[in-house]
């Protein structure tokens, strides 16, 4: 088991309160740490909190209480545009669906962020079809728009984005939810080979029992609290 | 870079509405160039028919003549001056004595300034002998007897070409004096004004009427080949000419009026920008609300991926100025090929053309494109669009992530 925590989330509480509507304490007081190399799943009913949790420890949402700190971060230190940069060098997400930027071939796509990284060209090719390959994505696919592509495998391609930048962490909401079983189950197998083969930590959300039985750590929400924490063998 | 490719790729998803917008600058880009065109045009015309009848563009005359304009005030010894003018390069000049005085025929009299004129010298600064449309310009002769004037004022006294006419005009020494002359030539001018209150003669006739000195004159005319450098000339001539009892005047010294309006026209390029422009504003603000709206979740997912706020902003004017750019080329375009035509052809405005040649306009256009007002215009309408574009921008790099995220 690894030791070093990638991810340490202390008394975090996140209190959506829109306008007219009654406060809903979407994550109400979780202390929480991902190891390095994790694969873990968290799981709960719809509305526990998975998405909020997860969009928390991405920077993309700001807690209203408590402090998230990744890879030796706190999160709460960043401005906005601070916050863009740290994603960009050590995050990739993977959301339920429409993932890709529907103007760009599915190679601009996996290769957007290296871009932005400013990787030079021979490199970025490289990374791109060496993902392109493992996740078995096929040369004629590459050069087509995301609106000609099927769901699973927009997913697949949004999964190479996310690997090519060798982030430390994937988070990664629902990526099943819009799969039927089969494509799903083949996703988060290769999913879980590329964290045994690369080490990158998984954090990904789920009530897919297909998929929590694949993960290595099972965090299990309920109405914005961790109901259970168990690691399987 | 990857999010210009996103931005002009992105234009083409909804090309109704890109064209849309495209059209509405294009249609702005074009309106704006033609009426500048014509309006420059206008204006240059004002300021040739300044230049060219009233004497060049720089005017030597005695202290004190612009001001008050009497006979008595005269540069004395016009050698000197033209002495200065042979040692410049690329100068031409002409003197010229002036005086008021009455014209009369058989039937009527009018009030008219008399203007004595070196018949071989003053086409090099005036146009007139290039003007006459009835009859001839004045011989060389200078005991001739001949007059040209205005064809206006020869209907106005009721005279006819080759008939005889009467100037009169007072003496420097008080005296009333008269001569007979003969009606040579009639001319029609750009300015109605002038064709109805000059009257031209051989200077060696307006000298003995007057009792003008052997070198004295009115005013030295001076005309340079090009507008440019007119400030210069008139320096170098100031300094040369100090102390010798005369003013030096430019046209634009002599003309405030044309000047004033000459400021109020690029007064005007901006609030045509403004009027053309806020329409099209409007429209851009609109498209980029519904742009932004669309593709909230895209915009979510790069800004996820570490795309910052300030170039979600840089993506939107992207796209906001290359619609507009395809927009000003086609308007320009479209500018462009007006003007080649209307130059050949120019715009007759006959049917307005009274009120114009009060001031000094022919009735037939001809547009002129000066590139620097064309440019400031379009920078004017750059920025516009960047205000346009301002306010969907902020707002889209404002956006929480995670809201942008939930939408579909
Ligand atoms: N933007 C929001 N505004 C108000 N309430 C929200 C918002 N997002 C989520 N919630 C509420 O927070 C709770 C947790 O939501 P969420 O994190 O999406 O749960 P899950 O992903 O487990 O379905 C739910 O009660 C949901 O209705
Ligand atoms: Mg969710």
């Amino acid at each position: 088991m690894p030791s070093q925590a990638l991810v340490k989330v202390t008394r975090l509480v996140k209190v959506y309160q829109d306008g007219s509507h009654v406060p809903v304490r979407a994550i109400d007081g979780i202390d929480f740490t991902v190891a390095a190399g994790e694969f873990t799943a968290v799981a709960g009913p719809s509305g526990s909190g998975k998405t909020t949790l997860l969009n928390l420890i991405g920077s993309l949402d700001t807690p209203t209480e408590g402090q998230v700190i990744v890879a030796g971060q706190d999160l709460g230190q960043l401005s906005r545009r601070a916050r863009a940069d740290f994603r960009l060098r050590n995050l990739g997400f993977i959301f339920q669906s429409h993932n890709l930027i529907p103007v760009l071939s599915a190679h601009e796509n996996a290769e957007f962020n290296l871009l932005l990284q400013g990787v030079p060209a021979l490199e970025r090719r490289a990374r791109v079809l060496a993902e392109f390959a493992s996740l078995g994505i096929e040369e004629e696919l590459t050069r087509r728009r995301p609106a000609k592509l099927s769901g699973g495998q927009q997913q697949r391609v949004a999964i190479a984005r996310a690997l090519v930048t060798r982030p430390k962490l994937i988070l990664a909401d629902e990526p099943t939810a819009s799969l039927d079983s089969k494509t799903g189950a083949r996703l988060l197998d290769k999913m879980r080979a590329l964290n045994q083969r690369t080490g990158i930590t998984f954090l990904f959300s789920t009530h897919d029992p297909m998929v929590i039985d694949r993960a290595r750590r099972l965090v299990t929400l309920r109405d914005g609290r961790i109901a259970s924490d168990e690691t399987r063998l | 870079m990857i999010l210009a490719k996103v931005a002009w790729r992105s234009i083409w998803r909804n090309p109704r509405r890109s064209w849309v917008l495209i059209s509405a600058v294009a249609v702005g880009v074009f309106t704006y160039v033609g009426i500048v065109a014509y309006i420059d045009g206008l204006s240059l015309q004002l300021v040739r028919t300044a230049i060219e009848l009233q004497g060049g563009h720089i005017q030597v005359s005695g202290t004190g003549y612009f001001e008050n304009p009497v006979i008595r005030t005269q540069v004395t010894d016009q050698r000197i001056v033209v002495r200065v003018l042979d040692a410049l390069k690329g100068v031409r000049h002409a003197s010229q004595l002036r005086s008021p005085g009455m014209i009369s025929s058989a039937e009527q009299s009018a009030g008219v300034t008399i203007v004595g004129v070196d018949p071989m010298q003053e086409p090099a600064v005036s146009p007139l002998s290039g003007l006459i449309t009835e009859g001839d310009w004045l011989s060389n002769d200078p005991s001739a007897g001949e007059v040209v004037m205005g064809a206006a004022l020869a209907e106005r006294i009721g005279v006819l070409l080759g008939e005889r006419i009467v100037l009169t005009a007072s003496h420097l020494n008080g005296d009333m004096s008269a001569g007979a002359f003969r009606v040579r030539g009639l001319f029609t001018s750009n300015s109605a004004e002038y064709d109805k209150t000059q009257v031209i003669t051989h200077a060696a006739e307006v000298r003995a009427m007057i009792g003008f000195a052997p070198h004295a004159a009115s005013t030295v005319a001076i005309s340079l080949g090009m507008d440019q450098g007119v400030q210069e000339v008139q320096a170098e001539l100031r300094a040369r000419l100090e102390g010798h009892g005369v003013e030096v005047l430019t046209w634009r010294d002599r003309s405030p009026m044309l000047v004033m309006m000459d400021e109020l026209m690029r007064l005007t390029d901006v609030i045509l920008v403004v009027i053309l422009f806020s329409a099209v504003g409007f429209t851009l603000i609109n498209s980029f609300v519904m742009v932004i709206f669309e593709r909230i979740r895209e915009i979510g997912i790069m800004a996820a991926g570490g795309v910052r706020p300030g170039q979600v902003r840089l993506l939107l004017f992207m796209e906001a100025a290359f619609v507009v750019l395809i927009g000003i080329g086609v308007g320009a375009g479209l500018a462009a090929a007006l003007i080649g035509w209307w130059s050949s052809v120019g715009l007759d405005l006959s049917a307005f053309a009274e009120g114009l040649s009060r001031f000094g306009a022919g009735a037939v256009i001809y547009p002129s494109v000066n590139p620097e007002r064309i440019a400031t215009g379009l920078g004017m309408i750059l920025i516009m669009v960047f205000l346009a574009v301002l306010y969907p921008a902020v707002k889209a790099s404002r956006f929480k992530i995670v809201d942008a995220m939930s939408h579909a």
